[in-house]
């Protein structure tokens, strides 16, 4: 039986429907884990890694301030070694048993993180770190019976998507703590200014953020108009680590997506614009020396204020 | 037109846009393996059927995976594609299964210690061990497998010439058999022993794998007859040992005691990748060529084979 406008057979459309995974849609994972801003890394929780072309299913066993330890996580096809655990379907929403390679334990950056799948439970992350005892609703896996086997090549996969994730390089890798101010340049005198307003065809605001090193030059005629009209290029500060930490967290990564997507730029090079934007609007309660202010706070409400909050979600 | 993750990701299961790229990575892959090609080809409605089959085997844990872990329609297809090629190699697994099964069949009517659960008791027809239990053995094949590799010293035979997969002598056939049958404790049909045993020798059924670009692996499967610049000849039986090798196998061959590294640059897959299958087809030649005195020529042939025509 087939339908108009396409041959594909009513009864796999009907096998496919009766294949369906609920819990999993995208107003159903939204329910669960709320808007971007509220997700929270946790133990025992399932998530969704994904850097260039690489996605994966990860476990997280813990979580620090800039990174997790985290093993991968298979579903599809069942596989399993002597070192793995094989999770029950009914402990999952995916109503599947998720094969957890215990073996497989990597570093994994926050930035890599995509999005929150599922909690499993902290027991199973426990497993992963203590090996103490096979919690319940989960058995233990298996070494399969020769290398010909499907097993082996799902694990050196996950293996290698894992390597991979591990080695992603961070967005804040070329900021330049190390490097003081340099030798106090000279401020600038007012017609310097008008005369860089002038080149730039920028407010002065925007100039001024260029001269104090608040936003990096990220055009070429910048740069040569402020080597010319000052005589040097602005030496530009990192923004600070807790805001690069917070920027790095998944409950951004939307955001950070729409921006990129806004802007034409790759992810990365969006993080870095937000932060410099995020970062100068916070000078100068630095430079009054106030305490390091609620990143998270900022990010936010500049977040808003961009109207990306729902971005992508 | 909505892409086929989005609506995956709105329904919570594969509609219209989902199948069709199922549909297309399907027909793509099934290229890769002749020995389940239909006498008429693949046609439209051959792949839809093959679709079909796909999808009620790994349907659910498919949905649920590509929900799971894709985040884009790239990102989808690539996981739907090994599933689709992993599917598509355990079909290929079932395909000599009529050769062995006969065997297994000969065998066990042969020799006096198998005896056949009789008509009117539970499991009737099966197979089971002459003064043993007979109750109809069902459960996970896997601790069958392994008895069926516990059994030592079994060889692969020296072929003469056929394109059939290596089994073992009779005599290692009949000794796999009964410990298979033991492990089971109970009777086993022949299509199930059959399916043990095919998972014991593997070299059957490496037919296809998923290592190799188009283009390495169009140049890898071309049989000898189609290359004439190859004039060398080939004993027999590296000739057979060859054509019992896999793309990706053939590619590693000449390399397989070099770096890792070289060994991921050939293959194009990651470390942990390159080493499987280095030990694959590490095993695969001890399981074809064995540890008799004509091993090193029969390898070294095997190699040039390799060499001259990757």
């Amino acid at each position: 039986m087939r339908d108009n406008g396409s041959d594909i057979p009513d009864e796999l459309l009907r096998a496919a429907a009766d294949a369906a995974a609920p819990a999993l849609t995208r107003s159903a994972q939204r329910e669960r884990f709320g808007p971007p801003a509220n997700w929270q890394i946790r133990p025992g929780q399932l998530w969704r890694a994904a850097w260039d072309d690489v996605t994966l299913l990860v476990l997280i066993v813990s979580a620090g301030p800039e990174a997790v330890s985290a093993v991968p996580a298979t579903v599809e096809p069942a596989a399993e070694d002597e070192d793995s655990l094989i999770v029950d379907a009914s402990r999952t929403a995916l109503d599947e048993p998720v094969t957890i390679w215990g073996g497989l334990t990597r570093q994994l950056r926050l930035e890599v993180l995509d999005r929150p799948v599922d909690t499993i439970g902290a027991d199973v992350a426990a497993w992963v770190s203590e090996r103490s005892g096979v919690p319940r609703g989960c058995r233990a896996g298996a070494e399969p019976a020769s290398p010909f086997e499907a097993d082996a090549e799902v694990r050196a996969m996950a293996a290698d998507d894992m390597a991979y994730l591990a080695s992603a390089r961070s967005w804040a890798a070329g900021l330049d703590y190390a490097a003081a101010a340099g030798p106090a340049a000279a401020a600038p005198s007012r017609s310097q200014l008008v005369e860089l307003q002038r080149r730039l065809g920028r407010a002065l605001p925007d100039v001024l953020a260029l001269v104090d090193g608040t936003r990096p030059p990220t055009a070429a005629g910048e740069i040569t108009a402020l080597r010319e009209v000052l005589g040097h290029v602005p030496h530009v500060r990192a923004p600070a680590h807790g805001l690069v930490a917070e920027l790095s967290h998944p409950r951004w990564r939307p955001a950070a997506r729409a921006f990129a997507r806004r802007g034409d730029r790759s992810e990365s090079e969006a993080r870095l614009a937000m932060a410099y934007e995020i970062s100068g609007g916070s000078m100068a309660a630095r430079q009054t020396g106030d305490q390091e202010p609620a990143w998270r706070d900022r990010v936010q409400r500049w977040v808003q204020a961009q109207g990306l909050e729902d971005a992508g979600w | 037109m909505i892409d086929a993750f989005s609506e995956l990701c709105e329904l919570g299961y594969f509609g219209r846009a989902g199948l069709e790229l199922l549909t297309g990575l399907v027909r793509q892959e099934v290229q890769r393996f002749p020995v389940l090609e239909p006498g008429p080809g693949w046609t439209r409605e051959a792949v839809l059927e093959t679709v079909q089959s796909f999808f009620a085997a790994r349907g659910k844990a498919v949905t649920a995976a590509v929900l799971a872990q894709a985040s884009d329609v790239d990102s989808m297809a690539r996981i739907l594609r090994r599933s689709v090629r992993n599917y598509l190699i355990s079909e290929a697994r079932k395909t000599p299964s009529g050769a062995v099964r006969r065997k297994i069949e000969d065998l066990l009517a042969a020799a006096g210690e198998f005896a056949r659960v009789p008509s009117g008791q539970p499991g009737e027809g099966r197979w089971h061990l002459a003064g043993s239990a007979a109750t109809p053995w069902a459960g996970d094949l896997h601790p069958l497998v392994e008895a069926a590799y516990a059994v030592p010293g079994v060889r692969a035979v020296r072929w003469s010439g056929s394109r059939r997969s290596p089994m073992a002598s009779d005599q290692a056939l009949a000794e796999i058999l009964r410990a298979v049958l033991k492990a089971a404790q109970g009777s086993m049909d022949s299509a199930q022993l059959t399916a043990v045993l095919l998972r014991r020798f593997p070299v059957a059924v490496e037919h296809a794998d998923a290592a190799l670009d188009e283009a390495s692996y169009e140049l890898a499967v071309a049989p000898l007859e189609d290359r004439p610049d190859i004039v060398a000849e080939v004993t027999d039986l590296a000739r057979e040992v060859y054509g019992q090798m896999s793309a990706s196998q053939r590619a590693l061959l000449p390399h397989l005691d070099k770096p890792v590294e070289d060994q991921m640059e050939v293959l194009g897959v990651g470390r942990t990748q390159a080493y499987d299958v280095a030990r694959r087809l590490k095993a695969l030649l001890q399981e074809l060529i064995g540890a008799d005195g004509l091993r090193d020529e029969i390898g070294l042939e095997v190699l040039r084979l390799c060499v001259v025509n990757p």
